[in-house]
């Protein structure tokens, strides 16, 4: 009797908590499954494009029918600032390949089409194909992918204007928190992350009758997915048109992954660009950027100046130079006035928008002219473009992120950026009239030391939620996927692991309930496992909130300036257990009144948070609250700590350390890495066991964002990976071996309880 | 960075690369890849390039520009050997027994003016011109140097020949013009040639290159000074740049300028005229 029992807890415990939970919703949605969303797709047709024969017809017709007084895909008149923008539209280098376009296009089912920034293809091949596709009458749509969800949104509404629609109608945008689309739309422009999620519900990408990948020089993550999958798809579904958009680099390799599809190319409206080098290596970069742009100042003629470098902290220190360092020039040597605006992802909105202001004017009728200096990490690289950008000033370094799967660590390193970039770079110089690039290395390092092309996105990541995403898709076989460039084995193996660890696949590499459901969270699987599991902890809600946090930018600010208020202040929410209570603490004073009263922009100031963190993490929060409730995840509160302690430990069993005895520091548990907990943290005592979110590589490594936990829970909620099998003789084991034993005993004292009870019962 | 630069201590762990995990083959992901065909030592996917180890790059926690491992690899050269003051005295000497004195002195001479202006400015030297790599005609990548060539015939028809180099303030900006044509010029007959190829046959490239700048390198010295294009420091730039740089510039400078000065040199080695 007893022995069953015990058997019978034994398996119990081999599933986590998550497990249970996730299968029980899944049952519960297949017992009672939402209602579904009426989405067919309903079109205006007035028999304008009666005369138009499905992939035969030319750029004539088309415009034929652009030059019309009536709307053919509302029936509505067209505005006067239609026939404005469309005499800037017909402008365009793109435009006066409108035939040789179609041609190809009708031609073959996957083409490769290249154009260089400025040429217009992003707005204008996608309408191309409404008017040769039709999708409207066929009741399907244009799909066309974007890497950033900015681009996404600003681009949808470019051409909603150029084709005199409502965005959100015939043309619209789905992101990761919006889906600005109804069910009118024929053109969606959305990112390359939302296009695969939708292959994950739909494999074949049914809906869609052409999928543009625009940037797909980029190669982010996801589109490199989606190339892999449309190739697949494109042999299920030979209706299926596909176009490879790309900038002029790397374009063959494209041309040859998808069976020598043919190729177009249109020039962009660029100038020549003169490159400069410097004789011999510098010693100091930051130094000689910072030289180079005061010279240009002094020395060049007018033109705004983009000096790229690596980081905020660089950027803000150097910013900070150059503005001293001009006044002085403009004291001494009669130079012009300059304004120096800094730009970086984590800067607020407005002031990136400062980007875009004009010079400052000249100081006097005749005096010298005012300049624009742009301090940038690589986002002016691609992502924005600022027009009157003549000079470019470039030390070849970029921060890149790094994946070990050796060590599990994914980090940003600044190192040199590839050949492909720096022409890139180059070519923002040349926007507006002809310009000048300066490169702070020598032309031997530029053709020795820069690989060709940058590394996809693909070598440089954790593939745990890729994984995750393939067995989705349904491509089992993960050894001969098609990829464009397959990653390191043992970044694979890592990301099956992990995942296996984490019972999102079963030991024999299948999809589970939890792993499926965890797909459905656009989160890291060891986050996404963490929430679902988090209701049998009775504080969903908290870790909510505590997801949230960690999956945005830093919540607390630091300035130079004022370090040690910000720190004092950092104290005020700091709860004993560590750093993830602390942000939880953070989050509930934000969202209390007291807060409000004051104003959040003004709380936020006052105690040295960042406005925007906290506002993107309630704007996440909501989301992922959303799917919990889509997939009947219960949500609930406790007040208990140990609770949310013991439920983060659910979640980061693989992301433990323990302390080292005798010295200094931590050893992380399995890959045995010497760490040291990050200064940053509100963790007054070092304390045996911690739990940690993020692994730092500088020239010390550590740990940061790290609360304490009890050995005992780890033991007890992830047996699998505390297996005293898989671990070396030595500190670690011998302290597990003395937890486990107390697990167990005080299992058996329970056991021997219920046995003395049921006794009695009976 | 020699004994004068900072030291960092760094401790590593027993296995910071964590041969264990990668050396333990029965691991799931180990076994399930394998289950899948994939063999040890094999890259994934269905190309042949595929990579077998993830990206490894080397942490960089100093400001050292680009190139700094190249430079230190070039050290042997002496005459690149800058940073002895007195090594180069010895050079000028050496030049005159091998009856090659002129070209050292320029040499040096340049060297010296670089190493000066290279404290408070910065020197850069012209490179290629970066184009729209479409050509509109045929629609197609263009080796980008068709564009250049156009402009190289322009430029030789102007055909300056000044050949010594002198910096004088004033006539800077015409100077800056005609030097940096010059540039292009020569510069560009090499690297046309030489681009050609590393297009052609990547294979070949790498045995022609080695020769071709065995070769380059005598002629690259004396070309050297004309291709220089001056972005021109200006002198009192040096007083906007307060770095340590700058002092430390200033006293190499008037150490340097009392070994180059005769008469310093001869008391120095108490040679007596």
């Amino acid at each position: 009797m007893s022995e069953e029992r015990s058997l019978k807890k034994q398996k119990v415990s081999d599933e986590s908590t998550a497990e249970i939970v996730a299968e029980a919703a899944e049952e519960a949605l297949r017992l009672h499954p939402h209602p579904q969303v009426d989405d067919t797709l309903v079109h205006h047709d007035n028999g304008e494009f009666a005369k138009f024969k499905r992939h035969q017809t030319t750029a004539y017709d088309a415009e034929s029918l652009e030059n019309n007084t009536i709307n053919p895909f509302t029936g509505n008149e067209f505005s006067n600032q239609y026939f404005k923008i469309l005499k800037g539209r017909r402008d365009l280098p793109v435009h006066a390949q409108r035939n040789e376009f179609l041609k190809v296009f009708q031609s073959t089912q996957i083409m490769v089409f290249v154009g260089e920034t400025g040429s217009g293809k992003t707005t204008q091949i996608p309408q191309f194909v409404l008017f040769d596709d039709l999708p409207h009458l066929t009741g399907s749509q244009v799909a066309c992918t974007q890497p950033r969800r900015v681009a996404a949104m600003s681009v949808a509404a470019r051409v909603a204007d150029e084709l005199d629609v409502e965005l959100g109608q015939e043309v619209g945008y789905s992101i990761r928190f919006e889906n600005k689309t109804s069910n009118k739309t024929i053109l969606k422009y959305m990112t390359d992350g939302m296009l695969l999620r939708e292959a994950m519900e739909d494999h074949d990408l049914k809906r869609y009758s052409v999928i543009i990948l625009d940037e797909a020089h980029e190669r982010t993550l996801a589109t490199d997915i989606l190339m892999g999958l449309l190739k697949q798809v494109s042999i299920r579904r030979p209706d299926l048109k596909i176009i490879i958009m790309s900038a002029t680099l790397d374009a063959e390799k494209f041309q040859k992954y998808f069976n020598d599809a043919p190729l177009l190319a249109v020039p962009g409206r660029t100038h020549p660009v003169e490159i400069y080098y410097t004789p011999e290596f510098q010693r100091d970069y930051l130094d000689a950027a910072i030289r180079t742009v005061l010279q240009i100042h002094a020395t060049e003629d007018e033109g705004d100046i983009l000096l790229f470098l690596t980081g905020e902290e660089e950027i803000e220190d150097a910013c900070r130079k150059i503005s001293l360092e001009c006044d002085e020039l403009i004291r001494e040597q009669d130079c012009g006035p300059v304004d120096v605006y800094p730009l970086y992802g984590s800067l607020p909105p407005h002031q990136q928008q400062k980007i875009f202001n004009p010079a400052p004017q000249k100081l006097r009728p005749n005096g010298r002219p005012g300049r624009k200096i742009i301090i940038s990490t690589n986002i002016a690289e691609t992502s924005l473009t600022i027009d009157g950008i003549v000079y470019v000033v470039d030390p070849g370094f970029s921060k890149q992120k790094v994946y070990n799967p050796r060590i599990r660590v994914e980090s940003l390193l600044v190192s040199p950026i590839s050949k492909a970039s720096a022409q890139q770079r180059a070519g923002r110089a040349g926007r507006t009239r002809p310009g000048k690039c300066f490169r702070l290395y020598t032309e031997e390092a530029f053709k020795k030391e820069l690989i060709e092309q940058s590394y996809p996105e693909i070598l440089r990541s954790n593939l745990a939620s890729t994984v995750l995403e393939l067995k989705k898709l349904g491509i089992d076989d993960l050894v001969h996927f098609d990829f464009m460039d397959p990653p390191a084995p043992e970044t694979m193996m890592r990301a099956l692991e992990e995942l296996n660890y984490l019972q999102c696949l079963s030991d024999e590499g299948d999809l589970t309930a939890l792993g499926r459901l965890s797909s459905q969270f656009p989160l890291d699987p060891m986050l996404a496992v963490m929430l679902i599991g988090s209701p049998a902890f009775n504080c969903s809600e908290e870790i909510l909130s505590i997801v949230s946090l960690i999956s945005v930018p830093s919540v607390f600010v630091r300035p130079a300036s004022a370090r040690k208020r910000a720190d004092e202040c950092k104290m005020q929410f700091a709860h004993p257990d560590g750093d993830h209570v602390t942000l939880l603490n953070v989050y509930e004073q934000f969202q209390s009144d007291d807060a409000l009263q004051i104003g959040l922009h003004q709380w936020c100031r006052d105690n040295f948070l960042s406005y925007r963190s906290l506002t993107t993490a309630k704007s996440v929060r909501s989301q992922l609250r959303r799917i919990m409730e889509k997939f009947d995840l219960e949500l609930n509160s406790t007040s208990r700590e140990d609770d949310i302690r013991k439920a983060l430990a659910a979640g980061f069993f693989m992301q433990v350390a323990k302390k080292k005895s005798g010295s200094k520091g931590y050893l992380t548990i399995k890959d045995n890495q010497e760490v040291l907990i990050h200064p940053s943290t509100v963790l007054a005592k070092d304390p045996e066991w911690v739990i940690y979110n993020e692994f730092v590589l500088t020239s010390k490594n550590y740990i940061r964002t790290v609360t304490a936990v009890n050995p005992e829970w780890l033991v007890e909620l992830a047996p699998k990976y505390y297996n005293l099998e898989h671990f070396n003789k030595g500190d670690v084991k011998l302290s597990l071996e003395r937890v486990i034993d107390s697990v167990e005993t005080k299992k058996r004292v329970e056991d021997s309880k219920d046995k003395k009870k049921s006794k009695k019962k009976a | 960075m020699g004994l004068a630069g900072t030291k960092i201590k760094q401790r590593f762990g027993n296995d910071p690369r964590n041969t264990k995990w990668s050396n333990d083959t029965s691991r799931f992901g180990h076994s399930y890849l394998e289950k899948l065909g994939w063999k040890p030592g094999k890259g994934l996917g269905l190309v042949e390039h595929a990579t077998t180890t993830h990206i490894k790059v080397s942490l960089k926690d100093d400001n050292v520009g680009l190139g700094a491992r190249l430079a230190k690899k070039q050290k042997k050269d002496d005459l690149e050997e800058g940073d002895s003051v007195h090594l180069d005295v010895f050079q000028r000497i050496l030049g005159r027994l091998n009856g090659k004195e002129d070209k050292i002195n320029n040499e040096l001479d340049r060297q010296r003016k670089e190493k000066i202006m290279g404290k408070l400015g910065i020197h850069f030297i012209k490179g290629e011109v970066l184009q729209s790599t479409w050509d509109k005609e045929s629609k197609s990548i263009t080796a980008s140097d068709s564009s250049k060539k156009s402009k190289k015939r322009k430029l030789e028809d102007d055909g300056d020949n000044d050949e010594d180099v002198k910096r004088s303030k004033k006539d800077k900006k015409s100077k800056k013009d005609k030097k940096e044509k010059k540039v292009t010029k020569e510069k560009k007959e090499k690297k046309d040639k030489k681009e050609k190829k590393v297009k052609k046959d990547k294979t070949e490239k790498k045995e022609k290159k080695e020769k071709k700048e065995k070769k380059e390198k005598k002629e690259k010295k004396s070309k050297k000074d004309k291709s220089e294009s001056d972005l021109q420091p200006v002198v009192t730039e040096h007083r906007a740049i307060s770095t340590r740089l700058a002092v430390r510039s200033r006293w190499i400078k008037q150490k340097r300028a009392s070994v180059m000065d005769e008469k310093a040199l001869n008391e120095i080695f108490m040679v007596t005229n």
